[in-house]
């Protein structure tokens, strides 16, 4: 019995021994094959009824009508992250294949996206990418505290979007095009009339009333997830104040983060110049959004802003009123008005509620608490700054595709007791 | 007077009968236009929504077939651009489904309209019908060998588009290959051929 056992403990270690071996000499080459580049060769993209093939040469309609899609093909590519001729590891394809489908979803512009990397039959270093799109829903809605917005998107099939914006103290235009002639070029304006109530936007404080803000924009999209660009923007004019100029180039990056569910981050950099009182400032700002469950998200958000300039009263950065950048407890403007800052926010999200209004609404609302800190300055920290800080809850209602519309309300207080409501029309950092 | 009662309950056991049997032609006539209307919608929705209307609280089949020509003729009215119209009749049609479904849960064509509804409904609508589609895939699945070459090339094809969805390529490819070896002539197998071409290398 006892040498049976033996016997079989000496197979078992020979066996392992075995096993070990094959293990180290098979898995430096399951890396190394996973290591070995890949081309993707040509994607096929089936768009409703259309069917395109793109290749290296180009890109060219197989379903040999002419029936109109809702979208270009160029709309659909300016939203991949992998082209014809792409050389990577094929674990690099298959991340970008899932960062592009999700972009895609995420969009707007599609209600359904799937994109698969066919398995190789003749050309063991060649693949096939197959994108499915259903076109989505174009039309978009909104709001804040005291306007709407309606709006759409895909104009002429393109990335190119109108809003339109009406109520007490919000009216307005603005329009987009990101993708100008299928190239990375983008082009738009805005211009907004805060009236003819009271706005409690960055401009109250200063006769805010009937006061104007117009911007153009101009960038260059860099990857689908990046750009850089530069708004000229004049704001707080109207018929007793000319109001201020400023030219505001900007970086903005996002990142998908596969890990988590739907987790990304992203940073935006922004500088103003302000020529009329030959000031200057700039800020950057980033985010990170982890999804623990498809429920429960943290949510972390850091800001600084600085000047070395004296900065005219209405070009100090505004802590109080703007939204996803802000102490959101009882603190007045001239408190959370700086020349200097550095801003750290923390969120925990709990989606309690995803439902469904109908015909055809989805629904989320959801439950947050929150933490603000910040150190404000008001003529650079070298002559002093002040702590500022909010702890508090939040509730927001997320009307998803096919309405877009988000609406947030929190209630936050200081260390001095001091607090206050906020409701605005955004989903949070 | 018990041959009166005999009499009487013969006469109204073959009156309810009768009734039935008109249930069932009106029900197997309105049948006949849903699938006309899957190909035509225009007349073939309202003649199928008028004979299946008043039977849809009887009986779970009928039920089903109303709530489909619902979301049939939604389809109609989304392409005349009458968006939230053809919203709500998606909306009524898809709850009807999924009732017949909950009160005549073994009923196999109630099931493959709901697996087709869903699918539609997850690809062109902001809803999220998956989940549903692949318990009625899974129960359809269990019940293969009560089914015809027909009804297994078809719940084959739905299967596939399932696993496609789920980035299961190599057994959708599987589903696909056998929905055209059960049936290789059927409307299916086309479709499914369609799909195999467009994932081939």
């Amino acid at each position: 019995m006892h040498k049976t056992i033996s016997s079989l403990w000496r197979a078992a270690s020979l066996n392992g021994i075995l096993t070990a071996t094959l293990l180290l000499v098979l898995i430096p080459s399951l890396s190394a094959e996973d290591k070995q580049d890949i081309r993707v060769a040509k994607i096929r993209i089936y768009l409703a009824e259309a069917e395109f093939a793109w290749t290296q040469d180009g890109i060219e309609r197989l379903d040999g009508t002419d029936v109109p899609v809702a979208l270009k093909e160029e709309t659909v590519i300016s939203f991949l992250s992998l082209h014809p001729g792409l050389v990577a590891p094929e674990s690099e394809i298959t991340e970008r294949c899932l960062e592009s489908e999700r972009r895609l979803r995420e969009s707007g512009y599609f209600y359904d996206a799937a994109i698969l990397v066919v398995p190789p039959k003749a050309k063991a270093n060649e693949r096939t990418v197959v994108i499915t799109l259903s076109p989505g829903f174009f039309t978009r809605f909104g709001g804040g505290n005291a306007w709407g917005m309606f709006g759409k998107v895909a104009i002429s099939g393109e990335r190119q979007s109108l809003y339109a914006y009406a109520g007490y103290n919000r009216n307005g235009i603005s329009y987009l095009h990101s993708r100008v002639g299928g190239s990375q070029l983008g082009l738009g304006g805005k211009l907004f009339w805060y009236g003819p109530g009271e706005y409690p936007g960055s401009l109250d404080g200063y006769d805010a009333e009937n006061r104007f803000l117009g911007a153009l924009t101009a960038l260059w999209s860099l990857t689908p997830d990046a750009c850089i660009g530069v708004e000229p923007t004049v704001e707080g004019f109207g018929l007793s104040s000319g109001g201020v100029f400023s030219l505001q180039p900007f970086i903005t990056l996002r990142k998908y983060v596969s890990r988590g569910h739907d987790s990304e981050s992203g940073l935006e950099l922004r500088g103003f110049w302000y020529p009329s009182t030959e000031s200057v400032k700039g800020e950057i700002g980033g985010y990170l959004r982890a999804g623990f469950t498809a429920r429960t998200t943290v949510a972390f958000k850091g800001s600084a802003g600085y000047s070395p300039t004296d900065l005219p009263g209405e070009a100090l950065f505004d802590l109080r009123f703007t939204e996803d950048r802000n102490v959101r407890s009882g603190y007045s403007r001239g408190e959370l008005a700086a020349s200097d800052f550095v801003l750290g926010s923390a969120e925990a999200r709990w989606d309690f509620l995803e439902t469904r209004i109908p015909p055809i609404v989805n629904l989320t609302a959801q439950a947050f608490v929150f933490a603000d800190a910040a150190r404000v300055g008001v003529d650079g920290f070298s002559s002093g700054s002040a702590f500022r800080d909010a702890y508090g809850l939040g509730l927001r209602v997320l009307f998803d595709n096919p309405v877009f519309a988000y609406f947030t309300l929190s209630y936050g207080i200081n260390h001095e007791g001091s607090g206050r409501f906020i409701f605005c029309g955004t989903a949070g950092y | 007077m018990s041959k009166r009662v005999c009499m009487s309950a013969l006469l109204i056991a073959l009156a309810c009968v009768c009734a039935i049997a008109d249930d069932r032609a009106d029900i197997a006539e309105g049948i006949r236009y849903h699938d006309l209307a899957e190909a035509s919608p225009e007349g073939n929705v309202e003649k199928g929504l008028a004979l299946l209307r008043p039977l849809a609280g009887k009986y779970p089949l009928a039920k089903g077939y109303y709530g489909s020509l619902l979301t049939l003729d939604a389809g109609r009215l989304e392409e005349e651009n009458e968006v939230i119209k053809a919203m709500e009749l998606l909306d009524e049609g898809t709850t009807l489904l999924d009732e017949a479904v909950a009160e005549g849960p073994e009923i196999v064509d109630i099931r493959f309209l709901r697996m087709i509804n869903s699918y539609e409904l997850s690809n062109q609508s902001p809803l999220n019908r998956y989940p549903t589609m692949k318990a009625d895939i899974d129960w359809l699945d269990s019940q293969r060998s009560r089914l015809n070459a027909n009804e297994i090339a078809l719940l084959d094809l739905y299967r596939g588009l399932y696993l496609i969805k789920a980035r299961r390529l190599n057994d959708a490819i599987a589903a696909f290959e056998s929905c055209i070896s059960a049936s290789p002539d059927s409307a299916e197998a086309q479709s499914a051929r369609k799909q195999l071409a467009r994932y081939a290398e």
